[in-house]
């Protein structure tokens, strides 16, 4: 139901820190609170941290694919790190790793 | 924490004779592929298709019980297969090609309860490259700014993405039925006939078909030519069929059931893909994806429209909630709920004055409370019938307005329990004694609220679940209910029946047909079915469900901070408990001059001096 989004700017580089359950009504959340990242035009470089992440649902796969895609438009590139083991299992069968970097 | 939309009660009513096939085990493979399912531990194959031999020249014996490095010469293929099942691997970069008798296959891989699956099909070239069909979609999608838009550009890029004669964008309705809502084809496509806006009976999908599209597996049926076995070593050594054991939900080449296979030649369908959408594991729609001849897509343009398809959803739940104006009903229910927290404030002090002006302030505080807003604070106010009823749209019953708004209902009722027990009615609602009905029946005829995050019973087909007359139906097909704390209290919302003359591809089966052998043979009858469906609402989006959630539990949070917050007062605590106190405003409430109507007590006050 909720996720809880903590940004640190260093540079060019953004490192978003994700709690909780990325769901289809979560997933507003995080877009409202990448916006400001998206926008940075020193930033470069975001990171998507999941270490916090319970689950993923496959409508936030697809949010994910099109973040990529906003952040490939504004000149950014967009990765994900420190993912769960069940959440990664979903990410593969979305083949997510194909559209965004997976580390 | 359960998905909110698995409190959204819509599917089909009534079971099917076939709901119950062994689907997932069906114990066959689509005969154009081979599937190995293999022992991690021992790198032995533990079962294989039939058409090894015929497929890659091996015969299924020289297979099972050996590594599947076995089935190839080719030394790439083989180190490649050797990578696949080097122990301790969970996930694989499909797909992976490899050779065999001068062919090129595309090997899929994936693990389920504890056996790695390999998959081997003939590779074909896709239409276009990954990256462009990635591209394409999500550019395509990400612009889209009306649901209806996005319905007609994803199934445009479907077509885009496979080339295949028509594309369906088919989404479940009430009963578990289905509608097309786009619908695409080929400029020389060989399936011309149109099923936009037809509905498609709920029973043509089993509920063991249903399951597997709640994991998000798309369903491919290149060919209608029926399955093969998938045979294992017998306790002699002999190869014997594999029967039900292994369970294929998440195999591209799991079998397919001869009745569908029928289905799709009646349909005059060679060829026949199914992606499921998903929401929160739940099914919200399907691309339906035909081509009169066989044709097979690879591995990638499958993966394309799976991404396609998470993207679709994704968009979709964003572009219903702006369409719905969710954010602006948000913002009304935080002002509904801080005039009730308001007005709760100004009840309270007023009851806890003495002396000689008090009772002219209480009238004067229940003078500022409209009678409705009352309803649902924690002290509310009412007539002593234990009935009031407001007709949303007069002005001075603007709160029932807006909270009717919040939901886009028709009507509402608030249900007050315990000793001062109490419906509130607003708008186009049932009578008080059936609403009071309704709300007893959660917990056994209709699901209780439990406690799994989301405190909230949504339907668009009441008549699915309770007793329902005509009646009943015309007022309230549609229920959202929520409650408010733990004591029975709730407030639901309806909506009215909305007939829909609907077009059905082919007659919908009778329920005695429903329940007999006609369900396990293939439907043949697709002509223009004229029949209304009945018995159902507008449907409730998730958004609305969410904020209907939401708005309950923030009551809740009032009513307990309240409860917390308030002093022990003469006839709360000691006599009530934590019962909330009625008020009795008499009936004959005088209107102020612009009309709005207040909370009247008699004259002598008398009642009031009993909670005071």
């Amino acid at each position: 139901m909720s996720i809880t989004v903590s940004v640190q700017s260093s540079g060019p580089q953004a490192s978003v820190m994700l709690r909780g359950v990325l769901d289809s009504m979560s997933q507003a959340t995080l877009k409202q609170q990448l916006e400001p990242v998206m926008a940075n035009g020193a930033v470069s470089q975001i990171r998507l941290d999941f270490g916090g992440v319970q689950s993923m649902e496959a409508a936030s796969a697809g949010m994910l694919m099109m973040l990529s895609h906003t952040a490939k438009a504004r000149n950014k590139t967009l990765g994900i790190c420190n993912v769960p083991a069940p959440v990664l299992a979903m990410m593969h069968k979305a083949n997510l790793g194909k559209v965004i970097s997976i580390q | 924490m359960t998905s909110i939309l698995s409190h959204i009660w819509n599917g089909r009513p009534a079971p099917c004779e076939h709901d119950a096939l062994p689907l997932a085990r069906i114990g066959t493979v689509q005969p154009h592929g081979v599937m190995m399912v293999v022992v991690p531990e021992t790198g032995a194959v533990e079962h294989v298709s039939a058409n090894i031999e015929d497929i890659l020249g091996v015969p299924a014996r020289a297979v099972l019980g050996r590594p599947p490095m076995a089935a190839f010469q080719d030394a790439d293929s083989v180190s490649k297969l050797a990578d696949a099942v080097r122990s301790g691997r969970r996930f694989f970069d499909n797909p992976t090609m490899l050779s065999a008798r001068g062919r090129r296959f595309e090997m899929v891989c994936h693990i389920r309860d504890g056996r790695l699956f390999i998959e081997i099909e003939p590779y074909v070239e896709a239409e276009h490259d990954y990256q462009t069909m990635v591209t394409t979609a999500m550019d395509a999608i990400s612009r889209q700014t009306t649901v209806q838009g996005l319905y007609e550009t994803s199934a445009r890029l479907m077509n885009f993405v496979t080339s295949w004669d028509r594309v369906k964008l088919y989404k479940f309705v009430s009963h578990g039925h289905g509608v097309v809502v786009a619908e695409q084809h080929s400029a020389n496509s060989q399936l011309p006939d149109s099923f936009m806006g037809y509905h498609f009976s709920a029973t043509d999908i089993p509920e063991a078909a249903k399951e597997i599209l709640r994991t998000g597996k798309t369903r491919q049926k290149p060919t209608q030519r029926g399955s093969v076995p998938l045979l294992t070593l017998g306790a002699h050594g002999d190869t014997v069929e594999s029967g039900q054991s292994v369970d294929m939900t998440d195999a591209w080449l799991r079998g397919i059931h001869p009745c569908d296979n029928g289905y799709n030649r009646n349909l005059g369908v060679g060829s026949n893909i199914i992606f499921p959408v998903c929401m929160d594991n739940t099914v919200w729609g399907l691309f339906v994806v035909h081509n009169r001849d066989e044709k097979f897509l690879n591995y990638d343009s499958r993966a394309v429209i799976e991404q396609l398809t998470m993207m679709f959803a994704s968009r979709l739940i964003e572009l219903e909630a702006h369409e719905a104006r969710i954010a602006e009903r948000q913002a009304m229910a935080q002002q509904v709920l801080g005039t009730v927290e308001s007005a709760q404030a100004m009840l309270s002090q007023s009851m806890n004055l003495r002396g000689e002006f008090a009772a002219a302030i209480r009238l004067q505080a229940m003078q500022a409370v409209s009678r409705h807003v009352a309803a649902l604070a924690p002290t509310y106010v009412s007539s002593a019938t234990g009935c009031d009823s407001a007709e949303a749209g007069r002005p001075e019953d603007r709160f029932s307005a807006d909270l009717l708004r919040l939901a886009d209902a028709d009507g509402a009722a608030i249900i007050r329990c315990g000793a001062s027990s109490h419906v509130h009615l607003i708008g186009a609602a049932p009578d008080a004694l059936t609403v009071r009905g309704i709300a007893a029946m959660f917990g056994n005829r209709l699901p209780g609220f439990g406690d799994d995050g989301w405190r909230v019973f949504a339907t668009d087909a009441l008549g699915d679940h309770i007793p329902a007359d005509e009646a009943l139906r015309g007022l309230a097909s549609g229920l959202l209910a929520v409650p408010v704390c733990n004591r029975g209290d709730m407030i639901m919302w309806f909506r009215r029946e909305r007939v829909v003359n609907a077009t059905w591809a082919g007659k919908p089966p009778s329920a005695a047909e429903r329940r007999s052998e006609m369900m396990f043979r293939p439907r043949g009858d697709f002509a223009a079915h004229h029949a209304p469906l009945t018995g159902a609402s507008r449907p409730w989006l998730e958004a609305e469900v969410v904020l209907a959630a939401q708005f309950g539990a923030a009551l809740g949070e009032l009513w307990l901070r309240q409860q917390r917050g308030t002093p022990a007062m003469p006839g709360f605590s000691a006599e009530h408990g934590r019962e909330p106190v009625l008020v009795d405003a008499a009936s004959d409430m005088p209107r102020a001059a612009e009309g709005f109507a207040f909370m009247q007590p008699p004259a002598s006050l008398g009642r009031w001096n009993a909670v005071s």
